[in-house]
């Protein structure tokens, strides 16, 4: 024998390394069975989507994405590799979506109701769903506008106020006075009518007062208390005031610093129209609140009973 | 405690193996003396014996399923699956825990008593190195490839069968075997043939390496090399059916 | 020069031996003599450090083999030659290529290098002519001179005997002991012989030493021993004349 035993053992792997790669690809290469099928799908976008991307029907795994590449259209053609033996319908729908937060991006195929199925090659149509983040970002936006028109109408809503305040409330406002001061004039009359009996009256109350007098000398402390609970009423009432006066400083500030933002929440209210309207609600809120400093009688004068006596 | 101390030798023997595993020059031209005994000269009887599995387990498979309920397809899937499993695997290596086993363990026990091992010794060169681990490596690495020759003669010797006796069409047989066809299968017969081929090799070289008493005590050795890699095939099929299926 | 302290060597629970001291200094030849299953041939196999003793040291050139790794233990293995008893010709290679094994394995020779060396070897053996046999094919002279040919190939410094003349015939055995003598003058080696062959023991060695009774029972020159009144000793020879 002039063969070498290294030459032997060669001879016996390579040919059992033949033998088992022809077996292998025989047992799993078959015509029938198993034939793996390309379809493709083409999608306006494939954004998070690659090779080894798996394939889902009805939420079984049937295949995976073998690539993708751009085509003339300019759009995205996708190659699927689908395993299974199931048939699938040609008017099938195959959907780029994930299926998780932050699982990446699968491709579900929605079977139609052809009677025809899929072959080897065959292209379907590709919708490409938004993901969670994506749609979230999309509503952040239909947000944005919303209190963009929510405070367009408070807007509105304070203007017609002011303007009620100005005009027709001050007409209401004189009639009403004209008509308490007529009431007093015709109390007037009344009381030139009847002057003894307010002499007597008089008297009388006279009486009542000196009485209510001692009464009060007698109850000079309760008085006192009462007198002191007022005023830190209208201390507190003070207090409020500035408080308000703060937090309207407090809300300037803040509508500067949204003024000058970024990002989403930037753009929202960076949005001019939504800007200027802010800005004349508070235009219109300081000449208000002008209004009531400057002139409060303007405002409260009318309503003060206690100015009657 | 004999059995511990046995196991102990033999703990020592691979280690020592392992150890001078890296003395290449030692054993290299021992190495290829052994693949070839081992791998070429098996692949005989390794395909008589994969023919033959298949060619019983078919025909025995088809008699046992001949009710007409169950499609002859049934019978190519569970004698390709059989074989590529389970028999491509476990009866070569009894077969072989008689024809390798007893020629290793024999040669090494008749080395040790005629004082051989220690004539390679008493020059300088490692004995278990020359001798055990050019064995162990050709086990390993010619079982799988036997595994090979007797999966395909396997499969083959059932396809031709149930072709020739008319028990089970052709294209039947290969539409149940590819049906189950599974690469994770192939997998686990080659972690077992893998096993095996280290299970006999080491057991024969150890029960010869350590032979004592002379002619008889080889034969004796010899005997015990064959039944106890035997036994420790089925075992480590056993639990490799445990722990890897 | 081998030096042996001390040394004790038992199997499981039977002794061997023990406390067995002895010093073979560089161009003697020494005898190791005893009844068969005395423990001669484990001693022989603890100077090469083949076993491994329960205690006690083996100096070879002034080096404690047993503290020495398994790396350096192969390296003093190779000043040593052996002969082994049943001659331990591996036995699926022919005679040239015993001869030639450990010059393959240890060095660096030529093919023609090795060729030129196993003749010569071979030549003194006189075996040039069975080069090409295989060792089933020789006769158990022949496989020891074999097997000397194959231990004197390296040059060692020590040459070691195991019963080289038992199972042979008094005249091939005395062509071995011709030869022991040989290779003793021609390469000027320290021989160690073991062997219950008085006649062999007397016409090779410079030194004694008597395996007994589970230690070393007696130590000394050709002349002492010859005088010696020590009885087991006497009995040991007296025996082995008579057997002559």
């Amino acid at each position: 024998m002039n063969i070498t035993n290294e030459a032997k053992v060669g001879i016996t792997v390579l040919l059992a390394a033949i033998v088992a790669v022809i077996g292998f690809r025989f047992m799993s290469d078959i015509p029938v069975f198993r034939q793996p099928m390309i379809i493709t799908a083409e999608f306006d976008r494939a954004d998070g989507l690659s090779g080894g991307s798996l394939v889902y029907i009805r939420g079984v795994r049937v295949g995976s994405v073998r690539n993708l590449a751009l085509n003339q259209a300019g759009r995205v053609d996708v190659y699927m590799r689908i395993d299974s033996e199931i048939p699938i319908p040609d008017n099938s729908v195959a959907r780029l979506t994930s299926l998780g937060l932050v699982e990446g991006k699968s491709i579900v195929i929605e079977p139609g109701n052809s009677e025809r199925h899929l072959i080897n090659g065959d292209t379907v149509a590709g919708i490409y769903d938004e993901s969670v983040m994506e749609f979230l970002g999309q509503k952040g936006e239909e947000l944005g506008d919303d209190v963009s028109n929510a405070i367009a109408e408070l807007n509105q809503f304070f203007m017609q106020l002011n303007e009620t305040l100005n005009d027709d409330a001050r007409v209401t406002l004189d009639q009403t006075l004209q008509n308490t001061m007529q009431a007093t004039e015709r109390i007037s009359s009344i009381l030139t009518g009847k002057q003894q009996e307010i002499g007597q009256a008089i008297e009388a109350g006279s009486r009542m007062l000196s009485q209510m007098d001692t009464l009060v000398t007698d109850n000079r402390p309760r008085v006192d208390s009462l007198m002191t609970a007022l005023e830190s009423g209208i201390r507190d009432l003070e207090t409020v005031r500035t408080e308000l006066e703060q937090a309207s400083v407090n809300l300037n500030e803040i509508l500067a610093k949204i003024n000058q933002g970024e990002g989403t929440l930037g753009r929202l209210l960076n949005d001019p129209s939504m800007y200027e309207n802010l800005d004349s609600l508070t235009v219109e809120l300081n000449s208000l609140i002008r209004g009531i400093n400057e002139n409060p009688g303007r405002y409260l004068r009318h309503m003060s009973i206690i100015e009657l006596f | 405690m004999h059995a511990l101390n046995q196991l102990g030798r033999y703990s020592n023997l691979l280690y020592q193996g392992l150890r001078s595993s890296t003395e290449f020059r030692t054993y290299r031209k021992n190495l290829f003396q052994e693949l070839v005994k081992i791998g070429y000269d098996s692949v005989p009887i390794v395909i008589l014996v994969g023919i033959f599995t298949g060619s019983v387990l078919t025909i025995q498979t088809a008699y046992q399923l001949e009710s007409g309920f169950i499609p002859a397809s049934t019978i190519g899937a569970i004698v390709s699956e059989s074989i590529l499993i389970e028999l491509a695997a476990v009866i070569p290596a009894l077969v072989l825990a008689g024809k390798v086993g007893a020629r290793i363990a024999t040669e090494l026990g008749n080395m040790r008593v005629t004082e051989q091992i220690d004539a390679l010794e008493s020059m300088g060169l490692n004995s278990v190195s020359f001798l055990v681990v050019p064995r162990l490596i050709a086990g390993i690495a010619m079982f799988p490839v036997l595994y090979i020759v007797a999966s395909v003669t396997g499969v083959g010797g059932g396809l031709l069968v149930g072709h020739l006796s008319g028990a089970v069409p052709t294209a039947d047989f290969l539409k149940g075997a590819r049906m189950f066809f599974s690469p994770a299968n192939l997998v686990f017969g080659f972690v077992k043939s893998y096993v095996f081929g280290f299970i006999i090799t080491s057991v024969a070289c150890f029960k010869g390496y350590y032979a004592s008493g002379g002619a008889e005590g080889v034969g004796r050795s010899t005997t015990e090399a064959t039944v106890m890699a035997c036994i420790y095939v089925l075992l480590a099929d056993f639990i490799l059916a445990a722990l890897l299926l | 020069m081998i030096e042996i302290r001390n040394l004790s060597k038992s199997f499981g629970d039977m002794l061997v031996w023990e406390h067995v001291n002895l010093t073979v200094a560089d161009g003697e030849t020494l005898a190791v003599i005893g009844k068969s299953g005395c423990g001669k041939s484990v001693l022989l196999k603890h100077i090469n450090a083949l076993l491994t003793p329960d205690s006690g040291e083996v100096y070879i050139d002034g080096q404690n083999i047993f503290n020495l790794d398994y790396v350096l233990q192969r390296k003093v293995r190779q000043k040593f030659g052996l002969l082994f008893q049943g001659a331990a010709l591996f036995d699926s290679i022919d005679t040239f290529e015993n001869v030639a094994f450990p010059l393959r394995y240890f060095t660096k020779l030529s093919e023609k290098e090795i060729r030129e060396k196993v003749m010569q070897s071979l030549t003194y053996v006189n075996l040039e002519k069975a080069a090409s046999k295989m060792p089933s094919e020789l006769s158990g002279g022949m496989k020891k001179r074999v097997g000397l040919a194959r231990a004197i190939i390296m040059e060692p410094k020590y040459i070691m005997y195991d019963e080289p003349t038992s199972g042979l015939d008094p005249q091939t055995a005395d062509e071995i002991n011709e030869l022991i003598i040989f290779m003793a003058e021609t390469f000027d080696v320290t021989s160690i012989v073991i062997t219950h062959d008085m006649f062999s023991v007397l016409k090779v060695a410079d030194k004694v030493a008597f395996l007994n009774d589970q230690k070393l029972s007696w130590f000394g020159t050709i002349e002492e021993m010859r005088l010696s009144d020590q009885p087991d000793l006497t009995e040991f020879v007296r025996a082995s004349e008579y057997q002559i």
